[in-house]
């Protein structure tokens, strides 16, 4: 199993990623959690181009390096799609409560970590793969659409996290607000300003509620001012904020004169956007296609 | 149209069924055999539009709900493979596991109110939990087609079963995929968060990511049908601890937001 040349098989994805959750694990006891607030902007391009060159440069040697070519093969998607279900099945069976310890915060513990970046990297190499066939043949375009948009998706989304803004802002009723806080307490400035002019809450007759509105006029950065309405699965966009009915004064309840609403703006949402849209495509073509293919005895 | 009259369309839908089944048993009779299983589809698809009509909402918010789709869509998918690859025991097997969620209804008939939380009100609803409802149904068929090869072929398949059994999960693969998708386009809706490891979505990515293993697996190692069938059937688990098993996980009760 050398690096070079002995060709790698499936068996040998197995050892390795057995070597990397290990290495893993050593991580975790040396450096702790995975502390994701690191990757905030510009950590995660710089990342986001290493990553690139990384897939760039085994597609390009993968004639002279046995394991590059082994990386973007099936026999590596196999040992790598394992792993990461292992790990998340791991994930899924241990109530995740970050008190707990490191099994109770798996999107921080190293090895769970690894198995995604193990994944992402083989189906970036894949995509590559089949990309650099298009030309030859347009049956590429569904494999193309399933693992690029996979790529982009899972690459976006762990990179992006980190710029993610989601902040909460509670308004009473005929006041004006302008700062949201943090989960941890601290306030921001989010450059709108915003007035709520009635909150309603209605109840089914059994008491459990059936609608929450906000009735708002938000001023924009520019100074212009817009009404609207924010309800529980329609959302507002105002100056990139993304703003959510999130909560009331649930002592209160249907009276409550309190509206708290959630501000998100994530910078890299578009291009989460895209890669599901391309995985949405991809499974589409993939359901009318099939995935046949001629069985050798 | 109540609860109530689920057990009448439910025995004419069976009986519709099972006649269908017999004749494809016999062979020769395969228009017949559809046509007639094919009108219990329509009944008991009957029942599921007059409920929606009388619920006001699609009948999709609670466990009783979404086995009726479910029992609907074995049923369809049953019909598909049926009339595609001519398996004469398809149609029996797919009306005996409809049966069995038919029963669990009639058994734990649960609470159908009117109430849709504000949550659920959303356009995403209805496609998101039919998709998966469709894609759980087709599964279920590529679950009996490993069981057969398992259990009766033994080593004796022929390249048809195999090509059956992958469409039958390339199918399931597409729809299970709308369907996470449609709920991260959802959940970025709602609360603005596209994804975020609730128990639910965590364990409908270990089921996407295990069919996922079978595909590459079958690529990997085209010859090895015994052990692509295994990981078929761990799949299949995983997909009922996503659907209802999540529900008696002490991990997912902690946290989850899906548990209803």
């Amino acid at each position: 199993m050398s690096l070079f040349s002995k060709p790698w098989k499936l068996t040998s994805g197995f050892i390795f990623g057995g070597v990397f959750v290990v290495a893993g694990f050593l991580l975790q006891i040396l450096s702790g959690p995975v502390r994701w607030g690191l990757l905030a902007s510009p950590v995660n391009l710089i990342l986001l181009a290493v990553f690139i060159a990384f897939i760039i440069i085994a597609y390009a040697m993968k004639g002279k390096v046995a394991f590059f070519a082994w990386l973007g093969s099936s026999a590596a998607a196999v040992p790598s799609i394992a792993c990461t279900l292992l790990m998340t099945m791991i994930m899924g069976l241990t109530a995740q409560i970050p008190e707990r310890g490191w099994l109770g915060n798996m999107i921080t513990f190293w090895p769970f970590v690894l198995c995604y970046v193990w994944m992402t990297a083989v189906v970036g190499l894949v995509a590559v793969n089949h990309i650099c066939r298009l030309s030859r043949s347009w049956k590429e375009i569904p494999a193309v659409l399933n693992h690029l948009g996979l790529f982009v998706t899972l690459v976006c989304a762990t990179l992006g996290s980190a710029d993610k803004q989601d902040l909460e802002m509670m308004l009473r009723e005929g006041g004006t607000q302008t700062v949201a806080s943090r989960e941890d307490g601290t306030t921001v400035q989010t450059g709108l300003s915003v007035r709520l002019n009635d909150f309603t809450m209605e109840t089914y007759p059994s008491g459990m509620p059936k609608r929450f509105a906000s009735d708002v006029v938000v001023t924009s950065k520019s100074g212009k001012e817009i009404p609207g309405v924010i309800e529980v699965n329609k959302p507002m966009e105002v100056d990139g904020w993304k703003m959510y009915q999130y909560g009331y004064d649930e002592e209160a309840g249907t009276e409550s004169t309190v509206s708290i609403l959630q501000l998100v703006k994530d910078p890299w949402l578009p291009f989460v956007y895209a890669g599901i849209f391309m995985m949405l495509a991809g499974a589409f073509l993939m359901m009318i296609v099939g995935f046949k293919r001629e069985e050798t005895k | 149209m109540s609860w109530d009259s689920f057990i009448w369309f439910a025995a004419v839908s069976v009986i519709l069924w099972a006649v269908g089944s017999i004749l494809a048993w016999t062979g020769n009779k395969r228009t017949a055999a559809m046509s007639i299983y094919g009108l219990g589809i329509a009944v008991f698809f009957a029942f599921i539009l007059a409920m929606w009509i009388s619920l006001e909402r699609p009948p999709l918010r609670t466990m009783g709900e979404t086995r009726l789709w479910y029992s609907f869509f074995l049923a369809v998918a049953g019909m598909i493979v049926y009339s595609r690859w001519k398996y004469k025991w398809i149609l029996s097997f797919s009306t005996i596991m409809a049966l069995v969620f038919i029963i669990v209804n009639l058994m734990k008939p649960e609470i159908h109110s009117k109430a849709l939380m504000p949550a659920l009100q959303s356009p995403w609803f209805a496609p998101h939990v039919i998709v998966y409802m469709f894609s759980y149904g087709v599964l279920g068929a590529a679950t009996l087609m490993a069981l057969y090869i398992l259990i009766f072929k033994k080593g004796q398949e022929t390249s048809d079963d195999m090509v059956t059994t992958d469409n039958l999960v390339a199918t399931g693969m597409a729809f299970l995929t709308f369907g996470m998708l449609f709920g991260a386009l959802w959940a970025q809706e709602a609360w603005g968060t596209y994804w975020g490891w609730d128990p639910k979505e965590t364990w409908a990515a270990i089921t996407w990511m295990a069919y996922l293993l079978y595909i590459h697996f079958r690529i990997a190692r085209p010859k090895d049908h015994q052990t692509a069938m295994w990981i078929l059937l761990l799949a299949f688990i995983c997909l009922q601890i996503c659907w209802w098993g999540i529900n008696y996980l002490p991990s997912a009760h902690a946290t989850s937001v899906h548990v209803y």
